[in-house]
C-alpha cells in the first residue's frame, strides 16, 4: 500500500493548490494509469476539468493533455503519474519538482487516445487568445467533428470574433446537424457541406443520401451538391496528375541536364554521372551542417547557398575526373564506360568511408515543408514546387549558355567539329574540360534539390543514372530542348498512367514506349542535324 | 577443371566436413560462419548484424567459450548478390568447416542458401521476419511469421481502442514478401467479414520514390465511406524514407489515417522530421525502447563495442534483427553446451523446447517442431525523437505458424 503515502506527499507539497482543486484533478486523472483503466476518458475528464474550472485548472490541463501529446506523461504507479520536463520530473498533479527521477517508458497513447488528445488540445485552444491557433483548432475539430462536445463548440462558437474560425466551427456543426431530426437543420446542413468541396463532404452527403426514407427536398438538395462536388473533384484530379507528372518531370529534367551535356553533347558515357549527383547532395549536407553550427540564424537558407557550392564542388570533381581519366578515352566508348564505372564504385566506396552508408539528415527549411490544399482534390506540396522552379531555372540558365554565350558556341563548335575547330585556335582540350565541368556541376544542382525530395546515401546515384540516360536518348543526343521535352512526356506519361494502373505497369508502359520510339528514330526525337 | 573432377572434389569436401568435430584438436576455436553483406545494396543492414554477431561471440568468449572451446566468427561478404550467397554458404561449410552459420536478410538470399544447408546438413540461424511459408530443418528461424506477428497487429487495430480500423490500403514493394503478407491479410480479413471494397492493394517497383499518386490516393480512399481506413505499409529500403516524406508533405497524419509500416525500423527514420509521423505504427518482436534490465545491459554493450572498435554504426540504435541475431548465438551456445557436441543433429535435438532470454522482456522458446522461435509480439509508436514507443506488447510469446491457413485461401 504505497499509494497512500504518495498522496499525502503529494498533499504536502501541493499546499498551494486548494483541496477541491486538487482532488478534482485527482479525480480526473484517476483512469490515466490504473491497470485496465480507460485512458479515453481519463483525458475526457481532464478536459472537463479544465474548461470548468479556472486558469490555473485550464493550464494544468493543457499541461496534461501537451505532456501525453509528446510523451512527456510517465505512469509511476497505477495511481501516481509525472510529467518529464527536461533533466526534471514534475508531479502530474501539482506540477510541483519531483526530488527523484524514475526511469520509466512514457505513457504512449492508443489510437483512440491519440484522436482524442487532438479534439481535446483543440477544445482547450479554441479559448486561447491567439487567432492563429484557434483556426488550427477550429480545423482540427472539423476534422474530427464526431468527438467534438458540441455544447462546448455551441458557446466557444457564439464567443467567436473571427470569420474565419466561425466559418470553419459552423461546418462541423453542420456535419453534426446532419443527423438532426429537424428538416430545416438538415437541409441548412447539406447546403452549408455542399459549399464545401471534398471527397469527407461526398462521403457524408452519400450517407444522406444512404437512407431510403429521406424526405425529397433534402435528397435533392443533396444530390445537387454532390454533381457539384464532383465537378470540383474531378478537376482536383486532373490538375493532381498534370502537376504530379510536372513534378516528376522536374526532377527527371534535373538529373538529365548534366549528362545531356556529357554525353549528349560531347558523347561520353558517363556512368558516374549518379555519382555528381550524390556528391552535390553530400555538398548541401556539408553546408547544412555548417551553417547549422556557425549560422544557425539564417538556417533555412543553406539550400540556396548550398547551390553554388554544389555546383563549384562537382565541377571541380568534374574536370578533375576528365583530366585523369576521361581525356585519355573520347573516341572510346567502351573503355570510357568501363572507367567511369570503376570511378563511379570508387566514388560510392570513397563517400561510404568518408560519411557512412545510412542515409544522411536533411532538416527541410521551414518554407518547404508541407503543402497547401488549393481547391478540393488538389493539393500541391512546396518542395515539389521548388523542384520544378529550380528545374526550369537551371534549364533556362543552361540553355542561354550553350545557345547564347561564346563558350557555349566553343563546346558546340568542339563537339560537332572537332579538328576544324582546332584548326581555327579553338583550345579543344580545355573546351572539353569546362564542358564536363559543367555537366558534373548540374548534376551536382540536381543533388541539391534531391536531398528535400530523396533520401541521401552514397548509393542514390545509381537509381538515378538509367532513368537520366533514357530521357536523354530519347529526347535526342545533343537537343538540350529535347531533353526537356522527354523529360516532361516521361514524366506526365507515367503520372498519368499510374492513377489507374499502378506505377510497375507505368513504368513498363513508358518503357516500351520509349523502345517503339528509339527503334522508329534512332536518333531520339529531336535529333540535331550533323552532316556527320 | 571438368565439372565431373570438381563435382567429385566437392564430394570429398563433404565428407570431410562430416567428419565428427570431435576428432579436432580441443583448443581450435569452434568457427562459425557470418553471412552477411558489406558490400551493395545491403551493406547497411546486414553489417549491423554481422557487428553484433562479432559481439555476442566475445561476449561468449569472456565467458569461457562452448565446450571449453573459444568461438571464432569468420565474415565473408556476399555482396548482396543473391547466388553469392550460396557459393560463400558452401564455402563456409565445406572450406572453413563451419558449426552453423548466422546470415541473410532478404528471403531471396535465404532461398539461395536453403539448398546448400539442406544437401550439407548444416544450420543457418536466420534473424529476420520473413513470409513464413517455409520450414527446413535446416533452418533456425529465430524471428515471428506473419501469422504470429503481423495479424496480432492488425487485430489490435481493428479493436476499439486500436481505432476500429475498417478499411485496408495495402501498399508494398513488388516481391514475394510484400505479396505474400497481402495474401495472409486477404484471406484473413475474408474470415472477418471485410468486404473486398474496403480493401485496395498496390504495388511499387524496387527503390520506388516518387510516391505522389499513392499518397493522393491513400487520402481520396480514406475520406470515401465505410469507416476509419489505415495504411498497411510494406514497401522497404529507399522506399520507406520516401513514402513518410510525401505522407508528410500532403498532411497524413496518424490521428486519421495511420500508417503500418512492417519492414520500418528506426534507421529508417533517420533524417526525417518525426515530429509530423508521431504515432504511426510498425510491428517487430522487438522495439530498443522496451525498458528491462536485459535490455539495458544488451544496449550498454552495443554502444560500447561501437564506440571501442570505432564502427561506423549509430551506438544509440538497436533494431529487432539485431537482437534476434544476439539471441540465436547465445541459443546455439546453449545447445551445443548441453548437446556437448556441435554436430548440427546433436545441437538441433539438443535445441528443441530450449528457452533463452530475450532483451524484449520475453523468454523466448525453441519449437521443437518446426524450428521457429517463440517470441513475443510489439506495435512500436513513432515519436518525435526519431524511435519506436512500445503502443501494445502482446501478454506473453506467441505460438509460431509457419503455414498461413489463408494463404491457400
Amino acid at each position: 500500500m504505497r499509494w497512500p503515502v504518495w498522496l499525502a506527499a503529494a498533499l504536502l507539497m501541493g499546499m498551494h493548490l486548494g483541496a477541491q482543486a486538487q482532488t478534482g484533478r485527482l479525480e480526473a486523472l484517476s483512469g490515466m494509469c490504473a491497470d485496465g483503466g480507460d485512458p479515453a476518458s481519463a483525458l475526457t475528464s481532464v478536459v472537463g476539468h479544465g474548461s470548468t474550472g479556472n486558469v490555473d485548472e485550464r493550464a494544468w490541463a493543457n499541461r496534461i493533455v501537451a505532456s501525453i501529446k509528446g510523451r512527456a506523461f510517465i505512469c509511476a504507479t497505477p495511481t501516481a503519474a509525472r510529467i518529464a520536463d527536461g533533466e526534471h520530473q514534475l508531479d502530474a498533479i501539482t506540477l510541483a519538482e519531483m526530488q527523484d527521477r524514475i526511469s520509466a517508458p512514457p505513457f504512449v497513447p492508443s489510437m483512440v487516445v491519440m484522436r482524442k488528445l487532438v479534439i481535446a488540445g483543440a477544445e482547450l485552444d479554441l479559448s486561447s487568445k491567439d487567432v492563429d491557433g484557434r483556426r488550427r483548432a477550429a480545423e482540427q475539430i472539423d476534422k474530427f467533428y464526431t468527438l467534438l462536445d458540441q455544447q462546448i463548440i455551441e458557446r466557444l462558437f457564439d464567443r467567436e470574433s473571427d470569420q474565419q474560425v466561425k466559418s470553419t466551427l459552423s461546418l462541423a456543426l453542420a456535419k453534426r446537424g446532419l443527423d438532426s431530426n429537424v428538416k430545416a437543420d438538415r437541409l441548412r446542413s447539406i447546403e452549408i457541406i455542399g459549399k464545401v468541396p471534398g471527397q469527407a463532404s461526398r462521403t457524408l452527403l452519400l450517407n444522406v443520401l444512404a437512407d431510403t426514407t429521406l424526405d425529397p427536398a433534402l435528397a435533392s438538395a443533396a444530390r445537387t451538391a454532390i454533381v457539384s462536388i464532383d465537378n470540383w473533384l474531378l478537376a482536383g484530379k486532373i490538375c493532381s496528375i498534370l502537376f504530379s507528372g510536372l513534378s516528376y518531370a522536374g526532377i527527371l529534367l534535373l538529373t538529365a541536364l548534366g549528362l545531356s551535356i556529357v554525353f549528349g553533347l560531347m558523347g561520353v558515357i558517363n556512368l558516374a554521372h549518379g555519382e555528381f549527383i550524390m556528391i552535390g547532395a553530400y555538398a548541401t549536407y556539408v553546408v547544412e551542417q555548417l551553417m547549422q553550427t556557425h549560422a544557425p540564424a539564417i538556417f533555412g537558407a543553406y539550400i540556396f547557398v548550398a547551390i553554388p557550392v554544389a555546383f563549384v564542388v562537382c565541377a571541380a570533381f568534374g574536370m578533375v575526373l576528365e583530366y585523369c581519366v576521361i581525356r585519355f578515352l573520347y573516341r572510346r566508348p567502351l573503355e570510357t564506360l568501363l572507367a567511369t564505372w570503376a570511378v563511379s564504385i570508387a566514388i560510392i566506396k570513397l563517400v561510404q568511408l568518408t560519411f557512412g552508408s545510412q542515409n544522411v539528415e536533411f532538416i527541410t527549411p521551414g518554407f518547404l515543408n508541407g503543402g497547401m490544399q488549393l481547391f478540393a482534390g488538389f493539393f500541391v506540396t512546396y518542395n515539389r514546387i521548388f523542384a520544378i522552379l529550380l528545374a526550369a531555372a537551371i534549364f533556362a540558365a543552361t540553355l542561354l549558355v550553350v545557345r547564347y554565350t561564346s563558350f557555349g558556341l566553343l563546346i558546340r563548335a568542339t563537339t560537332q567539329r572537332r579538328d576544324t575547330a582546332r584548326c581555327l585556335g579553338v583550345p579543344t582540350e580545355r573546351i572539353d574540360r569546362l564542358a564536363f565541368g559543367m555537366g558534373a556541376g548540374l548534376a551536382g544542382l540536381a543533388g541539391v534539390v534531391l536531398t528535400q525530395i530523396a533520401s541521401v546515401n552514397p548509393s542514390m546515384g545509381t537509381s538515378f543514372v538509367v532513368d537520366a540516360f533514357m530521357v536523354v536518348v530519347l529526347g535526342g543526343a545533343g537537343s538540350l530542348i529535347g531533353t526537356a521535352l522527354s523529360s516532361l512526356a516521361i514524366g506526365e506519361l507515367n503520372q498519368i498512367i499510374e492513377p489507374f494502373y499502378g506505377s510497375v505497369a507505368a513504368k513498363v508502359a513508358v518503357l516500351l514506349l520509349i523502345v517503339l520510339i528509339i527503334q522508329r528514330r534512332p536518333q531520339g526525337l529531336f535529333a540535331s542535324k550533323t552532316r556527320s | 577443371m571438368k565439372r565431373r573432377e570438381f563435382l567429385s572434389v566437392a564430394g570429398a569436401g563433404v565428407v570431410a566436413a562430416a567428419l565428427p568435430s570431435a576428432l579436432l584438436a580441443a583448443g581450435d576455436p569452434i568457427k562459425i560462419g557470418l553471412l552477411f553483406s558489406q558490400s551493395g545494396t545491403m551493406a547497411n543492414n546486414e553489417s549491423l548484424l554481422k557487428d553484433t554477431a562479432l559481439m555476442t561471440i566475445d561476449q561468449i568468449n569472456a565467458k569461457g567459450g562452448v565446450l571449453g572451446r573459444k568461438l571464432q566468427g569468420i565474415v565473408v561478404d556476399p555482396a548482396s548478390d543473391w547466388p553469392m550467397y550460396a557459393q560463400m554458404a558452401k564455402q563456409l561449410i565445406q572450406r572453413d568447416k563451419v558449426a552453423a552459420t548466422f546470415g541473410c536478410w532478404t528471403s531471396v538470399s535465404r532461398k539461395s542458401v536453403l539448398p546448400v544447408v539442406e544437401s550439407q546438413d548444416s544450420l543457418l540461424f536466420y534473424p529476420l521476419h520473413f513470409e513464413g511459408e517455409e520450414q527446413s530443418k535446416n533452418v533456425v528461424y529465430l524471428n515471428s511469421p506473419p501469422s504470429s506477428s503481423v495479424l496480432p497487429a492488425v487485430e489490435y487495430l481493428m479493436s476499439a481502442e486500436g481505432g476500429g480500423a475498417k478499411r485496408f490500403f495495402m501498399i508494398g514493394s513488388d516481391y514475394v514478401w510484400p505479396r505474400t503478407i497481402n495474401k495472409i491479410l486477404k484471406g484473413y480479413f475474408k474470415t472477418k467479414g471485410i468486404p473486398d471494397t474496403a480493401l485496395r492493394e498496390q504495388y511499387v517497383p524496387f527503390g520506388h520514390s516518387n510516391f505522389q499518386t499513392i499518397v493522393r490516393d491513400i487520402k481520396e480512399f480514406a475520406a470515401q465511406p465505410g469507416g476509419q481506413a489505415i495504411v498497411v505499409l510494406t514497401v522497404v529500403g529507399d522506399s520507406i524514407p520516401a513514402m513518410f516524406k510525401e505522407a508528410i508533405n500532403q498532411g497524413v497524419r496518424a490521428t486519421e489515417i495511420p500508417i503500418l509500416g512492417l519492414d520500418v525500423v528506426d534507421s529508417d527514420l533517420e533524417g526525417l522530421d518525426t515530429k509530423a509521423l508521431v504515432g504511426h505504427l510498425s510491428c517487430w518482436c522487438y522495439f530498443q525502447n522496451v525498458d528491462n534490465p536485459l535490455n539495458r545491459q544488451f544496449k550498454g554493450e552495443w554502444r560500447k563495442y561501437v564506440e571501442s572498435n570505432k564502427l561506423k554504426h549509430r551506438p544509440d540504435m538497436v533494431i529487432d534483427p539485431m537482437v534476434s541475431t544476439y539471441m540465436g548465438l547465445n541459443l546455439w551456445a546453449q545447445a551445443a553446451t548441453k548437446a556437448k557436441s556441435t554436430a548440427t543433429a546433436a545441437v538441433r535435438k539438443a535445441m528443441a523446447g530450449m528457452t533463452v532470454a530475450d532483451p524484449a522482456g520475453y523468454t523466448a522458446k525453441m519449437d521443437p517442431g518446426n524450428q521457429y522461435l517463440w517470441r513475443g509480439v510489439m506495435i512500436g509508436s513513432i515519436n518525435a525523437k526519431q524511435g519506436f514507443d512500445i503502443l501494445w506488447k502482446s501478454k506473453d510469446i506467441v505460438a509460431p505458424l509457419p503455414f498461413s491457413p489463408f494463404v491457400k485461401a
